[in-house]
């Protein structure tokens, strides 16, 4: 209870406080212009805390990804466009509640939940996280060895349409973190005589590239077309539009949806994004009036918004004990810890544990930001919908090209994201998905050092990894979540087939 | 090109990707410094061999779609028709060109011109074609160099970050 208050009492300053309505209203822009991610504002801000103290920099960062994941549902509901995939599902009942002039309810209804997920979720991480962070600390190579195996699993059979694209695109990025020296006895990997491959690619500046630069050139494919001829719908706020008996029957709705979140969060690379329609799908098929989901009722509403900001606490959780990063942006803030000297993992709790719980303080406040900026200057944000892309775009890569030059001084950095902008771009391209490729990238080295660990301190002996229980465990569960796809597939198929 | 092709070509590259990384992983020196383990080839290989393993799953899967599509004598559900054409093929070379432009030159021009170049050629590619008229790219401009700019003072003023002078060096 001590380190909470103390994380509190960090964080209640001018300039931390400041920093988070800064975070959380640029999170919220970017969330709510489509095409635009919090992905995308964590990018571009990361190289502004370069030179920050950790808890400013966090103040900042943690209120860019409350904003970026709440500011979704403006463009959802006002422009029938989701502002970011974790709002995909809000459109489907926010736009029709718009279309026929409720859309300053659907507003109201749609900040309150998203408020009351993110909420419940971070009270669950703040007393969930530390519990696990005491297990994980025990945990010796051959653990750490099969939760790595089993986070790569997960992502790649889950995230993409096709799991052994998914896998291809695991594996791909597998392949790129081993560019340079490896670990453990520093042999040189595929550098190819280039001495400026020798420390390999730096992880801020790939995940810009992946994230920021493929998106530009995605763009530069599609075309952008001018949101200022989009038509935006007329609102009228008047407290959060949801009447005590719409709140009381929608408890078990919330309470679901908030878990689903957490539990998306919790599975390592995907988030938000899976979470709203995951949550919609199970509101739907276990409401009593499914046939009006889609027409314009909150319910829908409410199971999106509730479970993508309670995919925030989960997707904190695996960063912040294991150092495996729950979603997009958990990458990211995975990189700026690395910039900032944090190590996540166990030890973060025990060596750095006023920053944990200073972390877990600024969730929680950015929520609070989150909710009276969004109610309070919702018109201003409406207005920031028809920024054009092409001129704001533009300006965000410099930015993200600042960002990655500042990470070690180097131009090599810059020509990374565009490197790895098209390595983005064909993965988009050819739907294997970013999110097994980023997790490839992060997990490479913990998984290969503790698979060599592991083996050398058992004595070659490839057994113990499944004979220490929690390590067997895991790789059980990654064996089956294979099977389990291979079997679901097989059996789509021959159901195909006989229809 | 329908999805069934374009998949066995994917599985074809990441065939010969694999191969690739299996031919290099064979060069990886051999550093002994533990007893037991294995060595740094030992990673890649095993990704080398998943890579082709996966090609070959890709173009059998494909092949079978094939086949399927054949014996039913109908087409799997139509793909979208992909949006691309020569004005998309030219945005994207151009943003490219202007990204590479960035890179290349930074250190000799510096930051600021690399960033209005980039900028300006970056809005003009990506702009609706109604919004490409001699006043639109004007205000580009004036957009491309004010934020240019502005960046460069606050990263290299407020947030200390040497970004690179180049020509400009001393005059900023």
């Amino acid at each position: 209870m001590d380190l909470i208050i103390g994380g509190f009492g960090s964080i209640m300053n001018l300039t931390c406080i400041l920093l988070i309505f800064a975070g959380t209203a640029i999170g919220i822009i970017f969330g709510a212009i489509p095409g635009l991610t919090g992905t995308m504002a964590v990018s571009l801000c990361l190289s502004m805390t370069f030179g920050m103290a950790p808890i400013q920099a966090f103040s900042m960062l943690c209120g860019l990804y409350i904003g970026g994941i709440s500011g979704g549902l403006i463009s959802a509901i006002l422009l029938k466009i989701p502002g970011t995939p974790s709002s995909i599902a809000t459109t489907f009942d926010g736009a029709p509640m718009a279309a026929r002039g409720e859309s300053g309810r659907a507003l109201g209804i749609g900040l309150l939940y998203s408020f009351l997920g993110g909420l419940i979720s971070i009270v669950v991480l703040m007393f969930l996280a530390p519990v696990i962070a005491k297990v994980a600390i025990k945990f010796g190579p051959q653990e750490y060895f099969s939760v790595g195996v089993f986070s790569l699993t997960m992502i790649s059979v889950m995230a993409g349409k096709s799991p052994i694209k998914g896998i291809a695109s695991c594996v791909i990025g597998l392949f790129f973190a081993m560019v340079g020296s490896a670990p453990i006895d520093n042999a040189l990997r595929f550098t190819f005589g280039w001495s400026k491959l020798t420390s390999g690619f730096a992880l801020l500046p790939c995940m810009i590239g992946l994230f920021a630069v493929s998106e530009l050139l995605i763009s530069a494919k599609e075309g952008i077309t001018d949101l200022r001829s989009a038509e935006v719908k007329s609102y009228r706020m008047k407290g959060f539009g949801i009447t005590k008996s719409e709140f009381v029957s929608n408890i078990v709705n919330f309470i679901r949806s908030a878990l689903i979140g957490m539990g998306i969060g919790i599975l390592p690379g995907i988030g938000g994004g899976t979470a709203n329609v995951v949550a919609y799908s199970v509101a739907q098929a276990q409401s009593k009036h499914p046939e009006k989901f889609g027409t314009g009722i909150p319910d829908g509403i409410i199971a999106s918004e509730a479970s993508n900001n309670a995919s925030v606490g989960g997707a904190m959780i695996p960063l912040l004990t294991l150092g495996i990063p729950g979603d997009t942006v958990t990458a990211l803030l995975l990189a700026a810890m690395i910039v900032h000297g944090l190590n996540p993992g166990p030890l973060l709790f025990v060596k750095n544990a006023s920053i944990v719980y200073s972390i877990f303080a600024m969730l929680l406040v950015a929520h609070f930001v989150m909710l009276f900026i969004q109610y309070i200057g919702m018109k201003g944000f409406v207005k920031l919908l028809k920024i054009p892309k092409h001129i704001l775009l533009p300006v965000v890569i410099l930015l993200c090209a600042v960002g990655a030059f500042g990470n070690n001084n180097r131009i090599f950095d810059v020509g990374a994201i565009i490197f790895f902008g098209f390595i983005g771009y064909l993965l988009v391209k050819y739907e294997f998905g970013l999110s097994p490729f980023i997790l490839g990238f992060i997990l490479c080295s913990t998984v290969e050092t503790n698979l060599r660990n592991g083996l050398s301190f058992s004595k070659g002996d490839l057994s113990s990894f499944i004979t220490h229980p929690i390590s067997g465990a895991f790789l059980a569960v990654a064996v089956l979540t294979v099977c389990w796809t291979v079997i679901k597939n097989i059996r789509k198929k021959k159901k195909l087939q006989v229809e | 090109m329908s999805k069934v092709k374009k998949d066995t070509i994917i599985g074809a590259v990441l065939i010969a990707f694999g191969a690739f990384i299996m031919y290099f992983s064979t060069g990886i020196k051999i550093i002994k410094t533990a007893k037991y383990g294995v060595s740094s080839a030992f990673f890649p290989i095993i990704c080398a061999v998943l890579l082709v393993l996966l090609g070959v799953l890709l173009i059998i899967d494909s092949v079978n779609k094939a086949r399927k599509e054949k014996k039913d004598g109908s087409e799997l559900p139509a793909e979208e028709k992909e949006k691309f054409s020569m004005a998309s093929l030219i945005r994207m070379i151009f943003t490219m060109l202007a990204l590479i432009f960035f890179v290349a030159f930074l250190d000799l021009l510096g930051f600021v011109i690399c960033a209005i170049v980039l900028q300006l050629a970056m809005m003009i590619a990506l702009a609706p074609d109604n919004k490409r008229t001699r006043k639109d790219i004007v205000k580009y401009a004036i957009i491309s160099v004010c934020s240019s700019v502005i960046i460069y003072l606050l990263f290299a003023k407020g947030f200390d970050l040497i970004l690179p002078g180049g020509v400009l060096k001393g005059v900023m």
